[in-house]
């Protein structure tokens, strides 16, 4: 799950919700004769002469088109529906260092050394951590168990001016942001 | 490598020349040393009991109160920690997500089987076409129909427009790199702790209602004079020191036993 998942479900909500929206809007509107009478009126069946003279005059191609429309709205409700387990876990990467060669890094290396060192501090029961995002914009998942009587302030720091530093240095990247989930419990 | 948990002259930001001297710089290319050396454990502050109002030891609550404050306010940073932990959304996105992918095959299927000569009749839709044939648009139970549908429709760009509230409890960090964010169990089970440990106070409970921590505490004391105002000053004390983005204004509700 990630944040791309988050925005793809507000979008997808959206336009369903406006699609629905529409369609009920339209039938309550024509149902309460509203809408003219000569475009939609309220006192015809749903499915009337003009609907029927459509569908026959456009036979066959009429109904491909509603079949394709069918299978686009299925692949789209199953490409959403596949999203919503994804997970933008790195596996391994790539630096390219100074003198021009390239050393392979593995993702959970360089995770489990951010979690030892977060998890040194006194303050901090147990982490743990996943390198997440992109090669080329990586990002580091933490999840920390904390002493509640110790202040934040000392995972902040354990974290900001040493853990990912530290990494940062390592990667050779001026920015790997960090988002850490805290619980906490009592020693 | 010693861990200065108050330390005072430590910057606000982290300085290279710094870590060079760092005896765990870890070597470019290389994979982070998992560190030689470990940081030597120092208490950290406030790991104590609570100091209840009477015997406040006026340094400790200082020393734990202070660090928070330091914390330089970052809109940006704010923002991206609220951001970070908003809901997703999830479980309307899936029930959406199957409803249009089962209509997709389903019609699909119908539409596509009955062009090729060998119709599956999954549906009785030749019911449902005599039904709409005869069904007039003003009918009662198609204006009902729509009306469910359009307040599903309402519900949908409802839960798309509002963001929601964010999941976990965002930290201030002053870094929009660092994002931090607290379980809301552990937090209220930690200001639960800390007004427990008020002298006179046998049990609590504490809970979030919007942006106001909530704290019902026991005493068996008959006068428990200033007993409130402890519990109040030990729970905003603790929440000080856990550093959340919002503040959270301490009630309390005494309680005989």
């Amino acid at each position: 799950m990630n944040r791309k998942t988050g925005r793809g479900n507000r979008v997808g909500l959206l336009i369903m919700g406006v699609l629905l929206l529409l369609l009920g809007g339209y039938t309550l509107a024509r149902g309460a004769h509203t809408l003219p009478r000569a475009v939609a009126p309220g006192d015809e069946p749903l499915v009337n002469d003009p609907v029927r003279a459509t569908f026959a005059t456009h036979s066959p191609w009429l109904w491909w088109v509603i079949a394709l429309a069918a299978v686009v709205l299925a692949l789209f409700g199953l490409r959403w529906l596949l999203v919503q387990g994804r997970r933008d876990r790195l596996g391994d990467f790539r630096l390219q260092s100074g003198s021009g060669g390239t050393t392979d890094v593995r993702g959970s290396t360089v995770a489990d050394a951010v979690a030892d060192e977060v998890g040194a501090h006194p303050a901090v029961l147990s982490a743990s951590a996943a390198m997440v995002g992109t090669k080329a914009h990586p990002a580091v998942r933490l999840r920390v168990v904390a002493d509640e009587d110790a202040p934040m302030s000392a995972l902040r720091e354990q974290l900001g001016r040493r853990a990912i530093p530290h990494m940062r240095q390592a990667l050779e990247l001026a920015h790997v942001p960090a988002v850490t989930r805290v619980n906490l419990e009592r020693r | 490598m010693t861990v200065p948990p108050s330390d005072p002259s430590s910057g606000s930001s982290w300085s290279p020349s710094r870590e060079a001297e760092d005896d765990t710089v870890p070597i470019p290319g290389s994979q982070v040393p998992t560190s030689g050396e470990r940081p030597v454990p120092v208490p950290v502050p406030g790991t104590g009991p609570a100091p209840g109002a009477s015997t406040a030891p006026g340094a400790e609550v200082t020393e734990e109160t202070a660090p928070p404050a330091r914390v330089p306010r970052n809109h940006a940073a704010d923002r991206a920690a609220v951001r970070a932990f908003r809901p997703r959304r999830v479980v309307p996105a899936v029930i959406t997500a199957v409803l249009m992918t089962a209509l997709g095959v389903v019609v699909a299927a119908e539409v596509i089987s009955a062009l090729l000569g060998r119709p599956l009749r999954w549906t009785p839709y030749d019911r449902m076409l005599s039904w709409a044939s005869t069904t007039r648009w003003d009918d009662s139970r198609v204006l009902f129909g729509a009306g469910v549908v359009a307040l599903l429709g309402l519900l949908l760009v409802l839960l798309a427009l509002i963001p929601g509230r964010p999941r976990l409890i965002p930290v201030r960090t002053g870094d929009p790199e660092l994002i931090i964010g607290m379980q809301p169990r552990g937090f209220t089970r930690a200001l639960t702790h800390a007004a427990e440990q008020v002298p006179g106070i046998d049990r609590a409970r504490v809970r979030l209602r919007g942006r106001t921590a909530e704290v019902t505490a026991h005493s068996p004391l008959r006068e428990p004079a200033g007993l409130a105002e402890a519990v109040q000053r030990a729970v905003t004390t603790r929440i000080a020191a856990l550093g959340p983005l919002k503040d959270y204004p301490v009630r309390v509700r005494l309680r005989g036993e």
